[in-house]
């Protein structure tokens, strides 16, 4: 985890220090997408390389639906109710 | 575009390792990601550090800006405890799974290597769907709720690849506020999902 969280905190200190120019900016992107890609195939390898999880497929799809459509749901019920009553009381003044 | 190769780059890999790759060589794959995925969010955390437009639009808009987020968080975590009980899953994890806030492949990698590569294939998943679901609920939730819910689903991904759809079903003044709570998820999902691992 403190490797991760270092990097991220010294990227967004260095990122505020100096300034980007557009181009930086196209690099970074590039360089961005291409880690993830690295890390996205090693993922894939590592999901290969386990048969039970090529074999489990179909409960591990099940298992990621249930929490994309709860995380969602309820993501979306807190932003209602807050967004709702934000509106309401602007409306009244 | 972006998720025909994460797609591609996933599967690719999986076939890689099912068919080609010896067990022997899958030691130096686990350094090597760790260094790659070290750099990767040293670059994440240069862009934002860099933003300074989005620093100039918060200043303009108030402390509702950090609701959203807040919001979208609390709720994504108790859907993450609630599917934790129903799959009997260990609450850190499921806590882990739910803090990827839709950024799948950091989501992914990050519970590969924290967990196994099962809970990374689940994170990277759930992800995936819920970037599906953002995409065909927005204009719904834009009709029948109010804006400010669309950037609920988008979660992360609010400021680049649902990002398009929100603005095009929503007012503009709906964008920075989307971009921002992009923004500060993108920077919170590598601390949240090895903190509540941690637990």
């Amino acid at each position: 985890m403190w490797p991760i969280l270092l990097c991220l905190g010294g990227g967004i200190v260095l990122g505020c220090v100096l300034k980007m120019s557009d181009s930086q900016r196209v690099l970074n992107g590039r360089l961005q997408f291409t880690g993830i890609m690295l890390l996205l195939f090693s993922m894939g390898i590592s999901i290969g390389m386990n048969e039970s999880i090529i074999f489990d497929m179909f409960k591990i799809s099940g298992q990621a639906f249930t929490f994309a459509v709860l995380c969602t749901l309820f993501s979306v019920i807190m932003v209602y109710t807050m967004s709702s009553y934000k509106e309401r009381r602007d409306h009244r003044r | 575009m972006m998720t025909v190769c994460i797609f591609a780059a996933v599967t690719i890999g999986a076939v890689a390792g099912y068919l080609f790759i010896p067990e022997s060589f899958m030691a130096s794959v686990n350094s090597s990601t760790t260094m790659v995925l070290c750099f990767l969010v040293f670059l994440v955390g240069l862009e934002i550090g860099s933003n300074r437009a989005i620093l100039r639009q918060v200043k303009g808009q108030g402390g509702f800006l950090i609701i959203i987020p807040i919001c979208t968080i609390m709720g994504s975590l108790f859907g993450g405890v609630l599917s934790g009980i129903i799959l009997r899953l260990p609450m850190n994890l499921s806590l882990s799974i739910s803090s990827g806030l839709g950024w799948s492949s950091l989501s992914g990698v990050l519970l590969t290597q924290l967990d196994s590569a099962e809970m990374g294939a689940v994170a990277f998943l759930s992800n995936v769907f819920r970037m599906v679901l953002t995409v065909i609920f927005i204009p719904i939730i834009a009709k029948y709720l109010n804006d400010y819910t669309t950037i609920a689903p988008a979660a992360a991904t609010s400021m680049d690849t649902t990002l398009p759809v929100i603005s095009q079903n929503t007012r503009p003044e709906i964008v920075p506020i989307s971009l921002l709570n992009g923004v500060l998820l993108s920077t919170l999902v590598p601390i949240l999902v090895p903190f509540f691992y941690s637990l």
